[in-house]
């Protein structure tokens, strides 16, 4: 496979000339169409989306994949005037822009904690952290309705704030408390002989050097939960309140005849992930390999 | 108590000084301040997590339909498991889409090796292929809807293309529509797994490689006896995630794609939860299928693990 011809590239090989035939350049090239196609199914929902949502829905159904023949804002404003997509789009930030801060700040501490005071038990502690990251959420979809039932938090936007707060809270505690853990000791040491309390050692010393790690939190935390559809679905259910996942999972099957519609609003659902992506590509990456490479 | 005291950092330096009671009560002064920041996490991962994680148990024994409270009812929602047809076509689902698992891992694990290699235009490649992953379940289960509808535009470009001969209802053919689902949810994170292989590339130690190939190691031998086993613990990390995902992702994507059509041709564990607990309104039932999801996923989860490991040790 392509493999063992790309294996001959690794740094400290010197390629024979010999190695480069036909057959070998044949190879690459046929691995780069692979590569060129994949990335051309990446792309073609962008393109295709925003296609659909600026033309009208006869001139789609005449030619689906095609370019548009006749453009129109009329989807763009449907979405917002009709499918409310613009309401949904702050219903969902004031849910998720609380719960990523308030995540951030319980992992910031239990980390600071965990990390960096002899508390008995610590390892026991980081030990369930991990237990609880590995629990697939949908397990605990039903004792967590009943739980936010019980406490009167059903359509209550703190409610389903509190429950993302708890799904992603140790995930934030074990990436924090592994970047945490690089913080040289002495500069520990020099903060508290220099007079500096914990919470000072804290925001003085730790943040700034863990602050790679924060952002990763941060960016991560907030796409996750921006594209979030169970929970959100059986804790939010007035519609009033939907987020905007369940708005156009909603949209969907209300507006099948007006595609245009629909392609409206999933486009404009998907500009803060793009936007989070474009700009903080590398904190998403730190992110998402922290747990596999050490 | 000085202001240095209060933190326990190194633990020599609290323990320092003073008579044992003494250092006693400083050391429980000096957890006083770690605890309370530890208390906002244990509470809440106390109440939404570990409780509803004891509660789930509790309540897979009992009958509920969310309104009334629940009632004890012992094994029988387990029992009602084992006849349920729906349910075990889930777990066969399920099961078909691990089955996948191969494909799942071979094919990040080719694309980071190309990437790694510096095809021409790696940089935009690496770019593409990671924006499903930052698109949702949603919004990619609606487009493929939309895309793959008898009258949609993949079956338009198939014409074009001069292979109308293969055009149909691609989600409504019970034996196309999970191999379909199951080909999207693998293009819908390839780039996670990419992203896993190619960062562990660039920490290759390749001295080892070097060594390997001076003692006339072919490519392929390297490949297979030196960088394998370099890489194992990040396919290890991928596969386990790529477990997580297949019994937990698929919620999303089949609400809004197949609604577990057609027929029950695509239901998954996941989506039958969902829909016993929320449609049919038997909350105390769908609780047992989360514990009897829980306990598969446990067990495929160790059987894992020990193969990936067998042939190291």
């Amino acid at each position: 496979m392509s493999a063992e011809s790309l294996a001959a590239r690794l740094p400290g090989r010197r390629r024979r000339e010999g190695e480069r035939g036909l057959g070998a350049l044949l190879r690459l090239g046929a691995v780069w169409v692979i590569l060129a196609a994949l990335a051309a199914s990446t792309i073609y929902p962008l393109l295709f989306l925003a296609a659909t949502a600026l033309r009208p829905q006869a001139d789609y159904a005449a030619d689906p994949a095609g370019l548009p023949g006749a453009l129109t804002l009329d989807n763009i404003s449907g979405a917002f005037e009709q499918a409310h997509i613009g309401t949904y789009a702050l219903n969902s930030l004031l849910v998720v822009v609380p719960a990523v801060l308030l995540v951030t700040a319980i992992a910031t501490l239990a980390a600071y904690a965990l990390v960096h005071f002899e508390l008995p038990l610590r390892r026991v502690a980081l030990a369930l952290v991990v237990f609880l990251m590995a629990i697939p959420p949908t397990i605990l979809l039903i004792p967590i309705f009943k739980v936010i039932l019980d406490a009167g938090l059903l359509n209550d936007r703190l409610g389903l704030i509190l429950v993302y707060t708890a799904l992603m809270a140790p995930f934030g505690i074990y990436l924090l408390a592994s970047f945490m853990r690089s913080v040289p000791k002495e500069l520990l040491l020099a903060a508290q002989i220099d007079g500096a309390g914990p919470l000072r050692t804290l925001r003085s010393v730790v943040i700034p050097l863990v602050g790679p790690a924060l952002m990763a939190l941060l960016t991560l935390n907030f796409l996750f939960l921006w594209n979030e559809l169970l929970f959100s679905l059986v804790i939010l259910q007035a519609e009033e309140e939907r987020t905007i996942m369940v708005g156009i999972a909603s949209a969907q099957g209300q507006y099948s005849k007006n595609l245009g519609v629909v392609a409206a609003g999933l486009l404009l659902s998907m500009i803060p992930p793009l936007l989070i992506f474009a700009f903080f590509q590398r904190s998403l990456a730190r992110g998402l390999t922290a747990g596999a490479v050490k | 108590m000085s202001k240095a005291r209060e933190m326990t950092v190194p633990g020599e330096l609290a323990a320092a000084g003073g008579k044992p009671a003494g250092r006693l009560r400083r050391r429980l002064g000096g957890y006083a301040l770690p605890l309370l920041f530890l208390l906002p996490a244990a509470a809440i991962l106390g109440w939404l997590m570990v409780y509803p994680l004891v509660d789930a148990v509790r309540l897979s024994l009992s009958s509920w339909d969310g309104f009334s409270s629940p009632q004890w009812i012992g094994l029988e929602n387990f029992q009602g498991l084992l006849d349920d047809k729906r349910f075990k076509d889930a777990v066969l689902h399920n099961l078909i889409i691990l089955a996948a698992m191969p494909v799942w891992i071979a094919v990040p694990y080719a694309i980071a090796w190309t990437l790694y290699a510096k095809v021409w235009g790696w940089r935009f490649f690496r770019f593409a292929f990671f924006i499903p992953v930052v698109l949702s379940p949603v919004v990619i289960g609606i487009y493929y809807g939309i895309v793959l509808k008898p009258d949609g535009p993949f079956n338009q470009l198939l014409g074009v293309l001069g292979l109308g001969a293969l055009e149909r209802p691609w989600l409504n053919e019970p034996g196309l529509a999970l191999p379909i689902v199951i080909a999207i949810m693998i293009w819908a994170t390839f780039g996670i797994g990419t992203m896993l292989f190619l960062s562990a590339l660039a920490s290759l130690d390749t001295e080892q490689i070097d060594a390997a190939r001076i003692d006339g190691a072919s490519a392929l031998q390297v490949q297979r006896h030196v960088i394998f086993w370099q890489l194992l613990p990040v396919i290890e990390f991928w596969a386990v995630l790529i477990l997580i995902l297949s019994f937990t992702a698929f919620f999303p994507l089949i609400y809004t794609l197949t609604a577990g059509g057609p027929g029950f041709a695509t239901y998954t564990v996941d989506f039958d939860l969902y829909v016993e607990a929320f449609r049919t309104g038997a909350l105390g039932y769908a609780s047992a299928i989360g514990v009897a999801m829980l306990a598969l996923m446990a067990a495929i989860g160790a059987a894992l693990i020990a193969l990936l490991r067998w042939r190291q040790a």
